[in-house]
């Protein structure tokens, strides 16, 4: 009986301690692998509404279809955040400024994404 | 140890989760070109499930270019079919519903852009084609061509003389020695008329490109914008606007693409109809439209023109935006211009 619960405990452990290790080995590869962000892209409801270099700051404010609903997104530093909003939960708000490759920030009231691209891409076609 | 063989099989599942990110969706991106149409090298980028099934796409797209390309050439016959060469040759032909349209639609470019995009410069252009040809074979001998047969060569060019009869479905040129030229307007319609068969088959994820014209027919396969680079002639690998876009046309017109040298002066091919010389008001200028035979007319129409009447053009095309390159570097837009500079 003894034995059968020290067997247990131990495997326990072991699980414990490979999913410990897995995590830090996963925090620190994306801690090396993140890639400085280039530009964001700000859709609403899905469609591209704005796309825009995070090198130079800007500010832009997008409006519900009511006219008073809104988003304003404030690029400064190199990095993206929404600075203020009217919906009700302003979880977009609270969030921090992103500036890595994938991050986003997001508004669901409003179906507003802010998402950050590294420069590696560069255009699809010239003219 | 068989607990601890599930732990670790346990563990092995979390491995994609941590490793995923950044790899987009199935759909595969395809690239093919040809250099058989309009003197230029025309390239199709496609998102598909298979390359068996973007082939079939790109072969469509070819197809429908190279019909074009045939009822266009002013310089080879085509058996079986008359085309702007016979048209050129015979002052009246029957010809083809598809020609019969795109000459309609040159006719009503040339009013909606005040006679500055003319497809009946023919006369003019090809003297220019050929001092241009004969001093790239032979730049000691290059020569200008001759003033006197250029003035006389422009009293030919007034496109009214175009006729077209809808009845007979024949196309007519009453003056003499006008000649047609559809350079500066072939291209960008032939890659319009095959987007919209895309269009009209409900495929998108598509960018066609006939040699800068280019032509974006929906979106990526992930649903962003695609991304078009306008070139900077000045610096190489450099973009002056990198513009995002969907269902869109850009079209760049620019003194540094076919020149030639005359007494180490450089002569491009885009001829103003007003002084019958190569046009200097601009490096060059890139249009933004959604279509694509109005993108590749107002493109050089506008290369024709100053800025300021350039403006006053556009009051007829209300969704073009334009980018203008000067000579001394300075880059002006429309208001409406959505690329990043």
């Amino acid at each position: 009986m003894t034995s059968r619960l020290h067997r247990a405990r131990r495997n326990d452990i072991l699980l414990i301690a490979s999913l410990v290790f897995l995590a830090l080995v996963g925090i620190l590869l994306s801690l090396f692998l993140r890639r400085d962000g280039a530009y964001c892209v700000i859709t609403k409801n899905g469609e591209e509404v704005g796309r825009f270099s995070l090198s130079a700051d800007r500010e832009i404010t997008y409006y519900e279809e009511d006219g008073v609903g809104f988003n304003t997104v404030r690029i400064e530093n190199g990095r993206v955040s929404v600075t203020a909003a009217s919906c009700p939960d302003k979880i977009c708000v609270r969030s921090r400024a992103i500036r890595y490759h994938g991050e986003t920030v997001v508004c669901l009231p409003h179906g507003l994404v802010v998402t950050v691209y590294g420069d590696e891409e560069g255009p699809d076609i010239i003219v | 140890m068989k607990r601890f063989f599930a732990c670790f099989l346990a563990c092995l599942l979390l491995i994609p989760l941590a490793s995923c990110g950044g790899i987009g969706g199935g759909n595969e991106k395809y690239t093919a070109y040809t250099l058989d149409y309009f003197d230029t090298v025309t390239t199709v980028i496609g998102y598909a499930d298979s390359k068996e099934a973007f082939d079939l796409v790109a072969n469509d797209i070819f197809a429908t270019l190279r019909r074009y390309h045939e009822l266009f050439s002013i310089y080879d016959s085509v058996d079986g079919i008359n085309n702007l060469k016979t048209l050129n040759e015979e002052r009246s032909a029957v010809v083809s519903e598809e020609l019969l349209d795109f000459l309609e639609y040159g006719k009503a470019m040339y009013e909606k852009t005040d006679r500055r995009m003319n497809i009946g410069m023919g006369a003019v252009l090809s003297l220019w084609h050929k001092a241009r040809e004969e001093g790239l074979l032979d730049p000691v001998k290059a020569a200008l061509p001759d003033e006197e047969a250029l003035r006389e060569a422009s009293l030919h060019c007034d496109l009214d003389a175009l006729v077209l009869d809808r009845q007979t479905m024949t196309a007519t040129l009453t003056d003499d020695k006008m000649l047609l030229d559809v350079g500066a307007l072939g291209k960008g319609y032939a890659v319009e008329m095959a987007a919209k068969q895309l269009e009209e088959a409900g495929i998108t994820g598509y960018i066609l490109n006939a040699g800068g014209n280019v032509r974006t027919v929906g979106t990526r396969a992930d649903g962003s914008f695609w991304l078009v680079g306008v070139e900077d002639p000045n610096r190489e690998g450099e973009y002056l606007s990198t513009v995002p876009v969907a269902d869109a046309s850009l079209v760049t017109s620019g003194s540094y693409m076919r020149y030639y040298y005359v007494k180490g002066k450089a002569y491009h091919h885009i001829i103003s109809p007003d002084t019958l010389m190569p046009s200097e008001f601009f490096v060059s200028l890139t249009v933004l439209c959604r279509d694509s035979a109005e993108a590749d007319a107002l493109s050089t129409a506008l290369f024709t023109v100053s800025y300021e009447e350039g403006l006053r053009m556009l009051e007829n095309f209300p969704d073009a935006e334009v980018l203008w390159l000067f000579p001394d570097g300075e880059i002006r837009t429309t208001e409406g211009w959505q690329g990043e500079m």
